[in-house]
């Protein structure tokens, strides 16, 4: 049967190296993406997600020069995303190689969404849904990296997109992204029974203890993590590493 | 080795792995062209029947059977591994007919919690074989398609997978081989079997 899948997610800007920050912010530097997927591919990881931060806001989309350079390199199927709104953009990224591509802040103003999947599958667009609690404790959808309300909830955000064609959904808590605090198993529940689609919880994974939530009561389908993959120890010192496919299967008994 | 470029599927991508495999490869636009490769790969990725057109129209079809005969080895990846047969359920098709056996859909139903395409890394069980060779059982592909292969004759099945049903995942007819999976998003699985395909001798 179809494998759990446990997905780095690596975000970048621009062109200029490989970040990390925590909700959304205070990003650090952490190296060359090159570097990363040559060591990721050692490693026998799933699948890849390589998400520019900054394209949205800076009216571009992720740059084609370096999503050819490591499709290139990347051994693993690869989900990019970062300002993607028009198709001919994303039809290139697939020429280049990239097996999936990622949507967020064009996936309920365009229909890039449908757009997509009628020309290369569902399985070919992942809608990203960011989310973090108002003054009421309410889930509340943003766009462009956390800057702009959607206006929904991330439960009405993954039906939208389900409805739209997306294959997949990319949840991701705001608040508990780059803490490693765990994630929001209850948030990933909710959205993981309204849709028939596969959910990837994003956000909070400290260690692989943290996977087996959204996994077993969450309902999701895959986990998606980034500091934990990148960061390591008290004083993050910055470490790529991705865990044995043996401690892995653990998490899944 | 040559990889055949007839307009269909992400080529860079084999070509890249088969590099790092420490192979060398060629992508190979002209059907005459073939005739001077031992090796021959026939990448792929979309419509059944847009794969036959391209390769008829691009004067593929021909010289593929004929290197075939002349025992060159040939590896088909995913849409090129289905063309390799006789037919295809997409489309309502005829194939390349290199190896007895057909391409059907998966049909699980509206009810069932599987889904088509099938699509991520799924298991491969391997029969024995040089091009199976070191592969941990079973090993893990991945995969993305919505049609799965048949082969009439039980000797060509080299590898199966399950998912909803058992399939053929991978076949060896004498000097014709097909793999559903991609080898060139399979990490080091996809290469070690790529360097098992390099070394392989058919004849």
């Amino acid at each position: 049967m179809l494998l759990t899948r446990f997905i780095p997610g690596l975000l970048i800007k621009g062109s200029s190296g490989l970040y990390k920050g925590e909700q959304f912010s205070k990003h650090r530097y952490v190296g060359d993406p090159m570097n990363a997927i040559r060591i990721f591919n050692l490693k026998q990881v799933d699948e890849l997600c390589l998400l520019d931060i900054t394209a949205t806001k800076e009216k571009r989309s992720i740059s084609p020069e370096l999503v050819e350079r490591v499709a290139a390199e990347c051994l693993m199927p690869l989900a990019v995303g970062g300002g993607i709104s028009n198709i001919e953009v994303a039809a290139n990224l697939f020429r280049l190689g990239v097996e999936k591509v990622v949507v967020n802040s064009a996936a309920f103003s365009t229909p890039i969404v449908s757009e997509i999947a009628s020309r290369f599958g569902s399985q070919a667009v992942v809608v990203s849904i960011d989310y973090k609690s108002n003054w009421l404790g309410r889930a509340e959808c943003y766009t462009e990296s956390g800057a702009k309300k959607l206006g929904m909830n991330p439960i009405e955000a993954a039906i939208k997109a389900e409805a739209l064609g997306a294959g997949e959904i990319l949840l991701t808590s705001i608040e508990r992204e780059g803490t490693g605090t765990g994630f929001d198993c209850e948030t990933i529940g909710k959205v993981s029974s309204a849709v028939k689609i596969p959910v990837i919880a994003n956000g909070g994974a400290g260690g692989i203890a943290h996977f087996a939530g959204p996994l077993k009561q969450g309902g999701a389908h895959a986990v998606s993590a980034g500091r934990m993959f990148v960061f390591h120890g008290p004083r993050n010192a910055v470490l790529i590493s991705y865990p044995q496919p043996e401690e892995l299967e653990m998490v899944l008994k | 080795m040559a990889i055949v470029d007839y307009g269909v599927g992400n080529l860079r991508s084999v070509a890249n792995m088969i590099a790092k495999a420490d192979g060398q490869c060629q992508l190979v636009s002209d059907p005459e062209a073939l005739r001077s490769f031992s090796k021959i790969l026939l990448p792929g990725v979309g419509h059944f029947r847009a794969g036959m057109e391209q390769l008829q129209q691009r004067g593929f079809v021909e010289v593929l059977g004929e290197r075939a005969k002349e025992g060159a080895c040939v590896l088909g990846i995913c849409l090129g591994m289905q063309l390799l047969l006789e037919s295809s359920e997409e489309g309502d098709c005829k194939g390349l007919g290199l190896v007895r056996g057909h391409v059907r859909k998966f049909n699980f139903g509206d009810d069932s919690p599987l889904k088509v395409p099938h699509v991520g890394f799924n298991l491969v069980r391997f029969g024995d074989h040089p091009v199976a060779k070191g592969l941990p059982q079973p090993s893990k592909f991945y995969f993305t398609h919505s049609y799965y292969a048949t082969c009439d004759n039980p000797q060509d099945v080299l590898g199966t997978t399950e998912y909803g049903q058992k399939f053929v995942s991978a076949f060896a007819s004498g000097n014709i081989l097909g793999c559903q999976f991609h080898p060139e998003k399979s990490h080091q699985f996809g290469l070690a079997f790529m360097r098992n395909f390099l070394e392989y001798k058919c004849s």
